[in-house]
Protein backbone atom coordinates (compact mmCIF):
# COMPACT_ATOMS: atom_id res chain seq x y z
CA UNK A 1 0.00 0.00 0.00
CA UNK A 2 1.84 3.24 -1.46
CA UNK A 3 -0.26 5.53 0.85
CA UNK A 4 0.32 6.86 4.10
CA UNK A 5 -2.06 6.13 6.94
CA UNK A 6 -3.07 10.00 7.22
CA UNK A 7 -3.99 9.98 3.41
CA UNK A 8 -6.17 7.08 4.02
CA UNK A 9 -8.14 8.34 7.19
CA UNK A 10 -9.01 11.14 5.09
CA UNK A 11 -10.01 9.02 2.55
CA UNK A 12 -11.81 6.82 4.81
CA UNK A 13 -13.22 10.39 6.52
CA UNK A 14 -14.39 11.59 3.08
CA UNK A 15 -16.53 8.41 2.69
CA UNK A 16 -17.87 8.56 6.02
CA UNK A 17 -19.28 12.04 5.87
CA UNK A 18 -20.39 11.59 2.49
CA UNK A 19 -21.93 7.88 2.18
CA UNK A 20 -22.71 7.39 5.98
CA UNK A 21 -20.58 6.18 8.71
CA UNK A 22 -21.20 2.42 7.50
CA UNK A 23 -20.07 2.47 4.06
CA UNK A 24 -17.58 0.40 3.24
CA UNK A 25 -14.61 1.57 1.68
CA UNK A 26 -11.90 -0.27 -0.73
CA UNK A 27 -8.73 0.97 -2.20
CA UNK A 28 -7.58 -0.63 -5.63
CA UNK A 29 -5.60 -0.29 -8.78
CA UNK A 30 -2.10 0.70 -8.57
CA UNK A 31 -1.69 2.41 -5.27
CA UNK A 32 -2.16 -1.19 -3.53
CA UNK A 33 0.56 -2.49 -5.65
CA UNK A 34 3.79 -1.46 -3.70
CA UNK A 35 5.81 -2.71 -6.48
CA UNK A 36 4.38 0.29 -9.00
CA UNK A 37 4.76 4.10 -8.99
CA UNK A 38 2.86 6.66 -8.49
CA UNK A 39 -0.62 6.36 -10.26
CA UNK A 40 -4.32 7.59 -9.35
CA UNK A 41 -5.84 6.98 -6.41
CA UNK A 42 -8.65 4.64 -7.42
CA UNK A 43 -11.38 4.09 -4.73
CA UNK A 44 -14.57 2.01 -4.47
CA UNK A 45 -17.49 3.00 -2.02
CA UNK A 46 -20.73 0.85 -1.07
CA UNK A 47 -23.09 3.03 0.39
CA UNK A 48 -24.95 2.75 3.91
CA UNK A 49 -28.04 2.25 3.11
CA UNK A 50 -29.29 5.40 4.35
CA UNK A 51 -26.74 6.90 1.88
CA UNK A 52 -27.58 5.27 -1.59
CA UNK A 53 -29.41 8.14 -3.33
CA UNK A 54 -27.95 10.42 -5.33
CA UNK A 55 -24.35 8.60 -6.38
CA UNK A 56 -22.87 11.52 -8.09
CA UNK A 57 -23.84 14.56 -5.66
CA UNK A 58 -22.31 12.31 -2.69
CA UNK A 59 -19.64 11.43 -5.09
CA UNK A 60 -18.39 15.26 -5.74
CA UNK A 61 -18.77 16.07 -2.31
CA UNK A 62 -16.77 13.59 -1.21
CA UNK A 63 -13.98 14.56 -4.36
CA UNK A 64 -14.16 18.50 -2.93
CA UNK A 65 -13.10 17.01 0.61
CA UNK A 66 -10.29 15.03 -0.49
CA UNK A 67 -9.04 17.79 -2.31
CA UNK A 68 -8.97 19.85 0.56
CA UNK A 69 -6.82 17.12 2.44
CA UNK A 70 -4.63 15.66 -0.62
CA UNK A 71 -4.31 18.50 -2.99
CA UNK A 72 -5.34 18.55 -6.58
CA UNK A 73 -3.95 14.58 -7.63
CA UNK A 74 -6.38 12.42 -9.15
CA UNK A 75 -9.10 10.52 -7.18
CA UNK A 76 -11.57 7.83 -9.50
CA UNK A 77 -13.95 7.15 -7.26
CA UNK A 78 -16.26 4.28 -8.47
CA UNK A 79 -19.88 3.71 -6.35
CA UNK A 80 -21.28 0.59 -5.86
CA UNK A 81 -24.99 0.20 -6.72
CA UNK A 82 -27.04 -2.72 -5.42
CA UNK A 83 -26.77 -5.63 -8.04
CA UNK A 84 -23.99 -3.92 -9.41
CA UNK A 85 -22.12 -5.91 -12.55
CA UNK A 86 -20.04 -3.57 -13.94
CA UNK A 87 -16.47 -5.38 -14.31
CA UNK A 88 -14.75 -2.38 -12.27
CA UNK A 89 -16.41 -3.57 -9.32
CA UNK A 90 -15.61 -6.98 -9.26
CA UNK A 91 -12.32 -6.12 -10.14
CA UNK A 92 -12.05 -3.66 -6.92
CA UNK A 93 -13.22 -6.60 -4.88
CA UNK A 94 -11.39 -8.99 -5.58
CA UNK A 95 -8.19 -6.90 -6.05
CA UNK A 96 -8.46 -4.22 -2.92
CA UNK A 97 -7.86 -3.40 0.52
CA UNK A 98 -10.99 -2.52 2.37
CA UNK A 99 -10.40 0.20 4.68
CA UNK A 100 -12.30 -0.46 8.18
CA UNK B 1 -3.99 54.25 -27.66
CA UNK B 2 -1.25 51.29 -26.86
CA UNK B 3 -2.86 48.06 -25.08
CA UNK B 4 -0.39 46.33 -22.79
CA UNK B 5 0.78 42.31 -23.09
CA UNK B 6 -0.82 41.52 -20.82
CA UNK B 7 -4.40 42.91 -21.89
CA UNK B 8 -3.79 41.42 -25.58
CA UNK B 9 -2.92 38.26 -23.68
CA UNK B 10 -6.28 38.64 -22.11
CA UNK B 11 -8.37 39.71 -24.79
CA UNK B 12 -7.56 36.64 -26.66
CA UNK B 13 -8.13 34.39 -24.26
CA UNK B 14 -11.74 35.84 -23.35
CA UNK B 15 -11.89 35.23 -27.17
CA UNK B 16 -11.63 31.61 -27.36
CA UNK B 17 -13.70 31.02 -24.00
CA UNK B 18 -16.29 33.00 -25.64
CA UNK B 19 -16.58 30.81 -28.42
CA UNK B 20 -17.01 28.13 -26.35
CA UNK B 21 -19.53 29.82 -24.30
CA UNK B 22 -21.14 29.91 -27.39
CA UNK B 23 -21.09 26.44 -28.47
CA UNK B 24 -22.10 25.20 -25.24
CA UNK B 25 -25.01 27.96 -24.61
CA UNK B 26 -26.65 25.90 -28.39
CA UNK B 27 -25.63 22.54 -27.10
CA UNK B 28 -27.79 23.41 -23.88
CA UNK B 29 -30.82 24.55 -25.80
CA UNK B 30 -30.71 21.31 -27.74
CA UNK B 31 -30.77 19.55 -25.01
CA UNK B 32 -34.03 21.17 -23.48
CA UNK B 33 -35.73 20.64 -26.72
CA UNK B 34 -34.68 16.99 -26.44
CA UNK B 35 -35.79 16.51 -23.04
CA UNK B 36 -33.60 13.23 -22.81
CA UNK B 37 -35.08 10.96 -20.03
CA UNK B 38 -33.14 8.27 -17.66
CA UNK B 39 -34.66 5.56 -20.30
CA UNK B 40 -32.81 7.71 -23.47
CA UNK B 41 -29.60 8.03 -22.22
CA UNK B 42 -29.24 3.84 -22.16
CA UNK B 43 -29.67 3.51 -25.29
CA UNK B 44 -29.11 6.93 -27.07
CA UNK B 45 -29.53 7.23 -30.91
CA UNK B 46 -26.96 8.69 -33.32
CA UNK B 47 -27.66 12.32 -32.94
CA UNK B 48 -28.10 12.31 -29.45
CA UNK B 49 -24.49 10.91 -28.68
CA UNK B 50 -23.20 13.56 -30.51
CA UNK B 51 -25.09 16.02 -29.01
CA UNK B 52 -23.98 15.08 -25.68
CA UNK B 53 -20.45 14.49 -26.96
CA UNK B 54 -20.71 17.75 -28.08
CA UNK B 55 -21.74 19.11 -24.69
CA UNK B 56 -19.35 17.61 -22.72
CA UNK B 57 -16.37 18.97 -25.01
CA UNK B 58 -17.29 22.34 -25.41
CA UNK B 59 -18.32 22.23 -21.54
CA UNK B 60 -14.52 20.88 -20.42
CA UNK B 61 -12.78 23.35 -22.80
CA UNK B 62 -14.95 26.16 -21.15
CA UNK B 63 -14.20 24.78 -17.34
CA UNK B 64 -10.25 24.21 -18.87
CA UNK B 65 -9.53 27.02 -20.56
CA UNK B 66 -11.15 29.43 -17.66
CA UNK B 67 -9.33 27.72 -14.93
CA UNK B 68 -6.22 27.56 -16.62
CA UNK B 69 -5.86 30.45 -18.95
CA UNK B 70 -8.92 33.38 -18.62
CA UNK B 71 -8.27 33.62 -15.23
CA UNK B 72 -4.35 33.57 -14.74
CA UNK B 73 -4.62 36.39 -17.33
CA UNK B 74 -6.68 38.43 -15.61
CA UNK B 75 -5.14 38.38 -12.32
CA UNK B 76 -1.99 38.98 -14.69
CA UNK B 77 -3.58 42.11 -15.96
CA UNK B 78 -4.38 43.60 -13.27
CA UNK B 79 -0.80 43.28 -12.09
CA UNK B 80 -1.00 40.31 -9.18
CA UNK B 81 1.90 38.27 -9.14
CA UNK B 82 0.50 34.68 -9.83
CA UNK B 83 3.80 32.85 -10.32
CA UNK B 84 3.61 32.08 -6.44
CA UNK B 85 0.07 30.77 -6.42
CA UNK B 86 -1.04 27.51 -6.82
CA UNK B 87 -4.95 26.78 -8.44
CA UNK B 88 -6.96 26.76 -5.69
CA UNK B 89 -5.13 30.23 -4.49
CA UNK B 90 -5.80 32.31 -7.52
CA UNK B 91 -9.20 31.22 -7.00
CA UNK B 92 -9.48 32.63 -4.22
CA UNK B 93 -7.96 35.51 -4.73
CA UNK B 94 -10.49 35.99 -7.81
CA UNK B 95 -13.40 35.80 -5.44
CA UNK B 96 -11.15 38.49 -2.83
CA UNK B 97 -11.36 40.81 -5.79
CA UNK B 98 -15.14 40.34 -6.69
CA UNK B 99 -14.42 38.24 -10.03
CA UNK B 100 -15.64 35.14 -8.75
CA UNK B 101 -18.98 34.84 -6.25
CA UNK B 102 -17.32 31.45 -4.23
CA UNK B 103 -13.50 30.11 -5.17
CA UNK B 104 -15.52 26.72 -3.18
CA UNK B 105 -18.18 26.60 -5.90
CA UNK B 106 -15.56 26.83 -8.75
CA UNK B 107 -14.51 23.41 -7.19
CA UNK B 108 -17.11 21.86 -7.48
CA UNK B 109 -18.04 23.04 -10.98
CA UNK B 110 -14.30 21.38 -11.59
CA UNK B 111 -14.90 18.24 -9.92
CA UNK B 112 -18.55 17.79 -12.15
CA UNK B 113 -15.91 18.64 -15.26
CA UNK B 114 -13.43 16.20 -13.79
CA UNK B 115 -16.24 13.20 -14.16
CA UNK B 116 -16.04 13.47 -17.73
CA UNK B 117 -12.86 12.18 -17.72
CA UNK B 118 -13.71 9.79 -15.47
CA UNK B 119 -11.71 6.38 -16.59
CA UNK B 120 -14.46 3.60 -15.20
CA UNK B 121 -17.78 3.48 -16.66
CA UNK B 122 -20.40 5.01 -14.37
CA UNK B 123 -23.84 3.04 -13.78
CA UNK B 124 -27.03 4.25 -15.39
CA UNK B 125 -28.18 5.88 -12.51
CA UNK B 126 -25.44 7.68 -11.90
CA UNK B 127 -24.85 8.59 -15.59
CA UNK B 128 -28.23 10.45 -15.79
CA UNK B 129 -27.80 11.72 -12.30
CA UNK B 130 -23.93 13.25 -13.41
CA UNK B 131 -25.75 14.37 -16.84
CA UNK B 132 -28.22 16.27 -15.01
CA UNK B 133 -25.46 17.93 -12.52
CA UNK B 134 -23.38 19.02 -15.66
CA UNK B 135 -26.33 20.52 -16.85
CA UNK B 136 -26.97 22.61 -13.71
CA UNK B 137 -23.48 22.86 -13.93
CA UNK B 138 -22.82 24.30 -17.56
CA UNK B 139 -25.21 27.12 -16.62
CA UNK B 140 -23.49 27.92 -13.61
CA UNK B 141 -20.23 28.26 -16.23
CA UNK B 142 -22.25 30.27 -18.53
CA UNK B 143 -23.02 33.07 -15.57
CA UNK B 144 -19.77 32.94 -14.38
CA UNK B 145 -18.04 33.72 -17.81
CA UNK B 146 -20.56 36.47 -18.55
CA UNK B 147 -19.56 38.21 -15.34
CA UNK B 148 -16.00 37.73 -16.21
CA UNK B 149 -17.03 39.60 -19.79
CA UNK B 150 -18.67 42.39 -17.91
CA UNK B 151 -15.84 42.69 -15.19
CA UNK B 152 -12.95 42.64 -17.92
CA UNK B 153 -14.78 45.46 -20.07
CA UNK B 154 -14.88 47.46 -16.55
CA UNK B 155 -11.40 46.79 -15.59
CA UNK B 156 -10.42 47.87 -19.16
CA UNK B 157 -12.66 50.83 -18.67
CA UNK B 158 -10.73 51.74 -15.65
CA UNK B 159 -7.29 51.20 -17.35
CA UNK B 160 -7.85 53.97 -20.22
CA UNK B 161 -10.02 56.05 -18.17
CA UNK B 162 -7.72 56.76 -14.94
CA UNK B 163 -4.21 55.27 -14.76
CA UNK B 164 -2.36 57.29 -17.29
CA UNK B 165 0.81 54.95 -17.28
CA UNK B 166 -1.11 52.70 -19.65
CA UNK B 167 -2.34 55.21 -22.28
CA UNK B 168 0.61 57.62 -24.21
CA UNK B 169 -0.12 61.09 -24.38
CA UNK B 170 -1.97 61.82 -27.67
Amino acid sequence: MRLTTDQIQAIRAAASSTFGDKAAVWLFGSRVDDAKKGGDIDVLVRPAPTADDEPFARKIRMLILLERVLGARKIDVVVEQANDLRPIVAVAHATGIQIP
Amino acid sequence: MSISPEQLALQHIQAVCQGHADALSEALQDMQLRALGADDYTHLNKDDRRLLDQFAYRYTRLQDDMGARLMPSVLKAMGEDIAPMSAIDRFARLEQLGWLDSADNWLALRQVRNQFAHDYPDSPTERFERLQAAVQAARQLLTIMAQFQRKAIGAENRVRGNDGSHSPPT
